[in-house]
């Protein structure tokens, strides 16, 4: 069973992707910052990550890099929104594997994760 | 019906929804108010950039198109001001207060499920020419894009070094649709695959023109790989929004000299990423329907050892001072101080800072003071003071109206204020604090004060006492009768304060929740208004009493005095059952007739146990209750507080007993209103005062 961290600093996202992967058969941890992300990365190693951009603390780029330095396989899908097509640039650039636009498509969210896991 | 709306949202994540949608409105609210004062700093632009952003995700996600809208453009606004592209003048402040009203229109039409009438178009269409009059959005120059086809003679012999290791060299042709968002990061997305599965010898647009934008929604790779063209396909097909692809075997075809080869990609610049000292809260939010199961669950804890303590006491009068009888005293006991723990830490999960409800009150207030053109400087004093949620829930409205009168006609206008000495901006100053298990509220303002002889004038014209009496009564006793029905000091019913309740609905309402409210008053220097209010409504220490063998619960709160029946004389004054007590007068409600149930006719009236008086008080209002027996002093579980409430004159709710019998819950306030005011009516008020 592959184990996903949703990291978004809102909670009702959370516990919609949430539902989404376990209504899939996988594994969910949850982090509602950049920081909880790194930390929970680092203790938990899940396969793969669905990113939020605009958090407090420390947000989904400087997290996502942060992971990617601690992990260079790690792989991240970026949640991202309409307005921030440079920092998805940027995201992608930086390792993500793939974003996906909110509101998203469920279907989109899952397809990600299955590539992002090979 | 035909202005229903359906959302993407299920009903059990409708609660989390609201919150979350109103605590970032909340956000947005309280930031715009510190815009206003130019009191705000970068971080507040963060923080309301990112709360709009947020309400827009959550809109989106749930499907609500017009609400994703609006808090798009408003966050393109808050992006605007934190780039220093845009400065907010009051103009825009309180355009974008406006959107955060339609805002709650637009998350009402989530709860009702029901379109409202509002229109948004206008709004937008604003919002819009702001965004597009300040944001100077970078131009993106696509033409820039080399066209040069050529290879360099480097290129060429690295290309044929790598078909000589046997790797296959591949000419990738990307397109996107330009209308795909961010197609610049899908045309990266694609060319860090293709990085990840060899070596690009050429690429045209290169990942620095990329991350600047600069691509015709095209991209053009030469791709050595150990895989094959079948396999590269594949991971091209991997990448989302891509129009078009096709990866074709690389032929050269003309060396010539060309421009110089591409840079690699360049290194994310995230070196310096500050790293904050981790304070993330551990909280977890628990829905209000599990507390409450929480609450009843401790409460039949409750209940049962109250059973518990029943039976021990049947047994020790059985057994005497037997061993075993001992031992289950003694466990009764610890297990009745480990159930008091227990339910005090449920009722504590169930606290909320009173900043819940303070936070939406600067809004209120700067919206009052416009309209009224008065001046206020709102300080917010205790708003770390936890009280129950059901307490936060139903005192907001009451607290409103005494902030409301508090600017509206406590404060003075500018001219008035300056022309009495004062600063032409006034005060009001809103505090909470933990007083003796009790929550204090106070709304105080620094404004003209209450003139008691404008409400002695103002209470005989309005026939609520004789001149003789108004006379008499001292100026406290006087400026207290502003909480009396129909009796309004304001000159004339301004657009503010006209609308909605009155004094008297304040006060009743505090006290129906087992409070008190009272006023003080310096003539010329301000009005304080002091709100006392239990910590919980879920738990309420009362005293049971017999009647017709049903269990009744008063509010400890409520009562004064437990006297027997025998012991006092009953006497009729003005017409009314009456007792002489400690100095005054109380009239007696006699509770086996208030409850009086056609159904229990029959029921024998004489009763073992000796008939009492429990002289309970409303606000001035005191009075007895007679009642058949008195059982004891007992903490009680509420329940249903909603579903019997009102139902029932003169009951607010019903607790189960340690017995398993229903004990129902005397409201006391609700009680006088149904007893005595009818009895004021038939007696025609008689002797022109009220008691
Ligand atoms: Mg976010």
């Amino acid at each position: 069973m592959y184990k996903i961290m949703i990291v978004d600093d809102a909670q009702f996202m959370r516990v919609r992707l949430s539902k989404l992967l376990t209504g899939h058969g996988y594994e969910v941890v949850e982090a509602e910052n950049g920081e909880q992300a790194v930390q929970t990365y680092r203790s938990i190693k899940p396969d793969a990550v669905l990113m939020d951009v605009t958090m407090p603390e420390k947000d989904g780029l400087e997290a996502l890099a942060e992971i990617r330095g601690y992990d260079n396989q790690a792989k991240v899908v970026m949640l991202t929104a309409l307005g921030q097509e440079s920092m998805v640039l940027q995201a992608v650039q930086a390792g993500a594997k793939d974003y996906v636009v909110k509101p998203f498509d469920p279907d989109r969210v899952l397809r990600a994760l299955q590539k992002a896991l090979g | 019906m035909e202005n229903k709306l359906t959302f993407n949202i299920e009903a059990d994540e409708l609660e989390l929804f609201i919150d979350e949608v109103n605590e970032y409105l909340q956000v947005i609210e309280s930031s715009l108010l510190q815009l206003e004062e130019q009191a705000s700093s970068p971080e507040t632009l963060n923080l309301i950039f990112r709360a709009a952003h947020t309400i827009k995700a959550l809109a989106g996600t749930v499907g609500h198109q017009r609400m994703a809208d609006l808090t798009h453009a408003m966050e393109s606004l808050f992006d605007a001001m934190r780039n220093n592209q845009l400065t907010p003048t009051q103009k825009i402040v309180d355009e974008l207060f406006d959107v955060v009203d339609i805002l709650k229109i637009l998350r009402d039409e989530i709860i009702n499920q029901q379109a409202s009438d509002i229109d948004i178009t206008a709004v937008l269409s604003r919002l819009h020419t702001l965004i597009d009059q300040n944001s100077h959005k970078a131009s993106s120059p696509k033409s820039e894009v080399s066209s040069e086809n050529t290879l360099t003679p480097e290129q060429i012999s690295q290309i044929k070094k790598l078909q000589e290791d046997e790797q296959s060299v591949f000419n990738v042709e990307i397109s996107t649709d330009a209308k795909t968002f961010a197609p610049a990061a899908r045309l990266m997305q694609a060319a860090m695959a293709l990085l990840d599965a060899g070596q690009i010898v050429r690429q045209r647009p290169t990942m620095e023109d990329l991350s600047a934008g600069k691509h015709n929604n095209r991209l053009e790779i030469i791709l050595a790989t150990k895989l094959e063209g079948k396999a590269v396909k594949e991971l091209l097909a991997d990448v989302a929004d891509l129009s078009d692809f096709q990866v074709r075997p690389f032929k050269v075809e003309q060396p010539a000299e060309a421009p110089p080869p591409s840079p690699p990609a360049t290194a994310p610049k995230n070196g310096n990423a500050p790293v904050s000292v981790n304070s993330t809260s551990k909280t977890v939010r628990i829905s209000v329907e599990r507390l409450d199961a929480l609450i009843n669950l401790v409460g039949e804890l409750v209940t049962n050892r109250n059973r518990l303590k029943q039976v021990e006491e049947i047994l020790r009068s059985q057994y005497g001072k037997d061993e075993t009888v001992g031992e289950l005293s003694e466990s009764s006991t610890h297990m009745g101080r480990l159930i008091d723990q227990l339910q005090e830490e449920v009722m504590r999960a169930r606290m909320l800072p009173i900043s819940h409800l303070f936070d939406k009150l600067p809004r209120l207030v700067r919206d009052v003071a416009r309209t009224s053109e008065k001046q206020v400087d709102l300080i917010i004093e205790g708003a770390a003071t936890e009280l129950d949620r059901s307490v936060i829930e139903v005192i907001g409205d009451p607290l409103i109206h005494l902030l409301r009168n508090a600017v509206d006609h406590g404060l003075e206008t500018p001219e008035q204020r300056r022309s009495a000495n004062k600063s032409e901006t006034g005060t009001v100053k809103l505090t909470a604090a933990h007083v003796e298990g009790r929550v204090v509220i106070t709304v105080q303002d620094d404004g003209k004060g209450i003139d008691p002889d404008r409400v002695r004038q103002s209470a005989v014209k309005r026939k609520l006492m004789t001149p003789e009496r108004a006379a008499q009564l001292s100026d406290e006793e006087v400026i207290d009768l502003i909480f009396q029905p129909n009796l309004s000091t304001a000159e004339k019913l301004t657009e503010v304060s006209g609308r909605g309740v009155g004094m008297d609905v304040v006060r009743t309402n505090v006290e129906r929740l087992g409070g008190s409210v009272f006023v003080e008053s310096v003539l010329g220097q301000g009005t304080v208004f002091r709100v006392t209010l239990p910590l919980t409504l879920a738990i309420i220490e009362t005293m049971l009493v017999e009647l017709w063998n049903t269990v009744y619960a008063i509010p400890i709160t409520g009562i004064n005095d437990v006297l027997y029946l025998s012991d006092t004389k009953t006497d009729t004054i003005s017409g009314m059952p009456a007792i002489r007590w400690r100095g005054a007068v109380l009239p007696l409600i006699n509770l086996r007739q208030s409850f009086a149930d056609p159904r229990l006719g029959d029921m024998p009236k004489t009763v073992g146990g000796k008939q009492a008086i429990v002289t309970v008080t409303w606000g001035k209002q005191r009075c007895g209750l007679i009642v058949d027996r008195i059982i004891g002093k007992q903490g009680i579980v509420v329940k249903s507080l909603n579903s019997i409430a009102g139902e029932v004159p003169g009951i607010s709710g019903c607790t189960i007993l340690g017995d398993g019998r229903v004990a129902l819950i005397i409201d006391i306030p609700g009680l006088i209103n149904a007893e005595l005011r009818l009895r004021h009516v038939k007696e025609g008020l008689k002797n022109g005062h009220s008691l």
